[in-house]
């Protein structure tokens, strides 16, 4: 049994700013969109979060991407070691 | 055994010289020398000694390599006015077939194999008595100076190619990256570190431990983020997967998992070079910042490589080694990257395993060395990466199997490097089973829970690896649409334990859709961290799985398995048997381990050493330097001709030259008689070449030589007297040869007239020299 190439973590999205939105805006969005912030990765507005129901990566995405104030949101893709 | 006659002509040569010697000491011992030089068995003493005489003192003073030269072996530099004709019937006078023709600057020198007529030191004589011959040596090793003790370096093709069988196969000499001749410019630096992102590193490993960066802003072990980076305990770097202060390798027990893949990385770039053990690394001392980012299942997250780089760069590596890929283009990937470059970081990244063009099939990160799209929006290239591709023993593009081979690239791959049976450190593994389940005897004694959406978990009988019983999603049949059900297994801790992993034998049957999820706790159950999910439409009867990396140290460890399926087709599900914890990475057993791995993630090691290297040498290169002094001085190949955009594999040797200062030497000749300077290393020979370059830090010892009917007056200019002129500088220097007084005829006085200058030895040795190889050549016919 081969697994598919891991693509993605599950239920993981990386959401990026643009810069000079406030602190409150950025928490109220990823509020309304429910998404939990794992942790803010160093240098910028980038965040490591987790989407808190059954939504599909895509769809949770497709919603983020939608606000201006995102610059992008991305699934956490999966790289390999290569053997 | 010797016959009367010889032994009188020699004793009567022997005459001369210590006649016309004058009582200089160094001319009596090179006479003890010359005799001892006709006995059998001592070889190479003659030849050694003319070396000598011309000042290059060096090589018989050093005693530290006893087989100075290659068997077998001359080299031969023939005068230009020389006929091909009569370099041919030389050479079957010497018994010799050409190996090959090296050229430099337009000089030819010709490599030649001795049959068994004559020995080294008597062809080297023979070439030298003929007056079309310029100058004639063994092969000697100078290279010798940089080769390491270690007792695999004989492996390391990549490194060092004699042609050797590596893992069963035969190679092509010099097929390599020409690291002992890169040696000996530089072997490294502790100052330089490589930070290594990837599955983690052995780093109490005996050849690594040595190279293993450490943060200065850290006490280990006390439980305090000293250096307030926000991780604690982060003495060798971090794990960025588990996300703790342990960026051990553990080495998956089953294939396809993690093969100490770091650590063979790690060892690659830096393995302790001359340390009397195991391999060596490109770099025989440097600092190797550990990155864990890569599970045991060998997946590496965005997020984890993301952080890693922040670290690699706030924390002062200068190179950071990307052996992982993948098809996605991530912009926080991107983002990074070009933050790296703009901190002055070298990424070297692997091109891949698929076999495929990159500038069609994108791979990233490697394929951030050129313009890429980006989730739909184009990114300009970033001038910090290094793509690179792999080459085999013969410098081909490198086939690992049936199924895998080197990806290139015109654009979008920039080097080759070695990649095939790659030797070196492996992790030791101790294996300790904090928990095993077959489910066969009592299996509901256990502990595990069920639940979920359509949950229809229990053991079954029905189908095992171990007999009788697994357990499933759906022991009665196929699983049911929309089911989101979990099997949870017991409390378990990983106290007291490193390099944990959960694995297990599988048998799954899914549309492709619908599968199976691994989920972990650190906390016995309260929340769940989703890891790994496995879906495929297979058969495949409980093939061995490593599912995922289980936290160390954990009191409250939990795992479970979660079934999801939609609305498609339905199948017979998920089937686990032999569910292990096992955690495999011990307290260091001091045993050294090594294993040969291949891939473009091997190759891309070397590059990332290479890069180490020039920084060892100036580390204040910028990063498009490093990148330049990397590119542009490849070996090029036409197996790589439009397979990288450099055509080339990478040569360290010629990317140290292209970055270390040199000094200038001229010499200029003056006086009315005529003679040679040479130099000690090989550059000047005036004569033909007056004019040489030199690595600073060298000393350069010129040696003046005054032809027959000369002699050396002395130096002037920036060197003074007649003794042999040292230098360390830029400098010019004139030597003045005279028309020698007339002689008086050598061995008919012993009362003096022998009034040569110290430097006009070679006057007479030359004649001498015939005389001698005439000797043995008589005396080898006697014998035979």
């Amino acid at each position: 049994m081969k697994p598919p190439p891991p693509r993605f973590v599950p239920y993981e999205v990386l959401v990026k700013f643009k810069d000079g939105i406030s602190q409150e805006r950025i928490a109220s969005i990823l509020k309304d969109n429910r998404i939990d912030v794992i942790a803010e990765i160093q240098r910028g507005r980038l965040y490591h979060a987790r989407i808190l129901d059954d939504r599909s990566v895509e769809s949770a995405i497709t919603q983020l991407t939608s606000y201006q104030e995102i610059e992008y949101a991305e699934p956490n893709y999966r790289y390999e070691t290569q053997k | 055994m010797q016959s009367p006659i010889i032994d009188t002509k020699r004793r009567s040569s022997v005459m001369r010289i210590a006649l016309c010697s004058g009582g200089t000491s160094w001319g009596m011992a090179m006479v003890l020398v010359a005799l001892s030089g006709l006995m059998p068995g001592d070889r190479l003493v003659h030849a050694e000694q003319k070396q000598a005489s011309r000042g290059m003192t060096a090589l018989s003073q050093d005693a530290r390599h006893p087989a100075r030269y290659v068997p077998g072996e001359v080299l031969v530099k023939f005068r230009d006015e020389a006929s091909s004709s009569g370099i041919q019937s030389l050479n079957m006078v010497a018994g010799a077939k050409e190996i090959r023709v090296l050229s430099m600057n337009a000089r030819m020198i010709h490599q030649y194999k001795l049959e068994d007529t004559l020995s080294v030191d008597e062809a080297v004589l023979k070439y030298r008595s003929n007056p079309a011959v310029e100058y004639a040596e063994p092969n000697y090793l100078y290279w010798l100076n940089a080769t390491p003790n270690d007792s695999r370096f004989g492996t390391l093709w990549g490194l060092h190619n004699t042609g050797q069988v590596v893992n069963g196969t035969a190679g092509r000499a010099d097929a390599d990256i020409d690291a002992p001749e890169a040696w000996d410019i530089s072997t490294g630096s502790p100052n330089v570190i490589v930070a290594v992102i990837d599955s983690g590193i052995a780093y109490d490993h005996p050849d690594l431990a040595p190279n293993i960066w450490t943060n200065p802003g850290e006490i280990p072990g006390n439980g305090v983020d000293d250096d307030g980076n926000g991780l604690v305990d982060d003495v060798h770097g971090w794990d960025f997967r588990m996300n703790d202060g342990d960026p051990i390798d553990p080495i998956a027990l089953n294939p396809d998992g993690n093969p100490g893949h770091g650590t063979h990385v790690a060892g690659i770039i830096a393995g302790a070079g001359n340390n009397g053990t195991g391999v060596t690394g490109v770099m025989w001392t440097a600092k190797l910042m550990a990155l864990r980012a890569g599970g045991v299942d060998r997946s590496v997250s965005t997020t984890a490589i993301v952080s890693a780089i922040h670290y690699a760069v706030d924390n002062g590596a200068r190179v950071i080694n990307a052996s992982f890929g993948g098809p996605d283009c991530s912009l926080a990937l991107y983002d990074t990257v070009n933050a790296a470059n703009a901190a002055g970081v070298l990424f070297v990244a692997a091109a891949g395993n698929g076999g495929s063009d990159n500038d069609n099939v994108p791979n990233f990160p490697s394929n951030f060395s050129a313009p890429s799209v980006c989730d739909g929006q184009q990114k300009a290239a970033l001038s910090n990466v290094i793509a690179v591709a792999a080459t085999d023993q013969n410098d081909e593009l490198a086939i690992f199997s049936s199924t895998a081979a080197s990806n290139f690239g015109a654009n979008t791959v920039q080097v080759a490097a070695p990649g095939v049976s790659i030797n070196s450190t492996k992790p030791t593994s101790n294996v300790t089973n904090v928990l095993l389940h077959n489910f066969d005897s009592n299996p509901t004694g256990l502990g595990y829970v069920f639940g979920g959406t359509n949950n229809t978990w229990g053991f079954t009988n029905s189908t095992s690896f171990s007999q009788p019983n697994s357990l499933s999603d759906s022991p009665n049949g196929n699983y049911q649409n929309n089911t989101d059900s979990f099997a949870i297994g017991p409390v378990f801790s990983t106290e007291g334990q490193r390099g944990c992993l959960l694995d297990s034998r599988v048998r799954l049957q899914t549309d492709g859709i619908d599968g199976v999820v691994v989920e972990t706790s650190r906390n016995s159950g309260a929340s769940w961290q989703p890891i790994r999910g496995v879906t495929e439409i297979t058969n495949a009867p409980f093939d061995p799985f490593t599912w995922v990396d289980v936290a160390d140290g954990v009191a409250g460890s939990r795992f479970r398995f979660r079934f999801i399926s939609d609305e498609g087709q339905v199948f017979d599900g998920v089937y686990v048997d032999d569910v292990r914890v096992a955690c495999v990475a011990g307290p260091p057993s001091g045993t050294t381990d090594y294993q040969f791995l291949q891939g473009t993630s091997m190759a891309t090691p070397h590059v990332a050493g290479l890069a180490g290297l020039l920084l060892s040498v100036d580390p204040n290169l910028t990063v498009s330097q490093l990148r330049n002094a990397i590119l542009n001085t490849v070996d090029r190949k036409a197996s790589l001709r439009g397979k990288v955009s450099t055509g080339g594999r990478i040569n360290a040797r010629a990317a140290l030259a292209s970055v270390v200062a040199n000094f200038a030497v001229t010499v200029n000749k003056a006086g009315a008689g005529t003679g040679t300077v040479t130099s000690n290393p090989s550059g000047i020979d005036c004569g033909t070449t007056c004019n040489g370059q030199f690595l600073q830090g060298r000393t350069v010892n010129l040696t003046a030589v005054p032809d027959p009917g000369s002699v050396f007056a002395g130096w002037s200019g920036d060197c003074s007297g007649t003794d042999p002129c040292s230098l360390t500088q830029n400098t010019t220097v004139t030597a003045t040869f005279n028309i020698a007084p007339t002689p008086s005829v050598p061995g008919n006085d012993a009362g003096g007239g022998c009034t040569l200058a110290p430097g006009a030895t070679g006057d007479i040795l030359l004649p001498v020299m015939l005389l001698m190889s005439l000797i043995i050549l008589l005396w080898r016919a006697r014998r035979r």
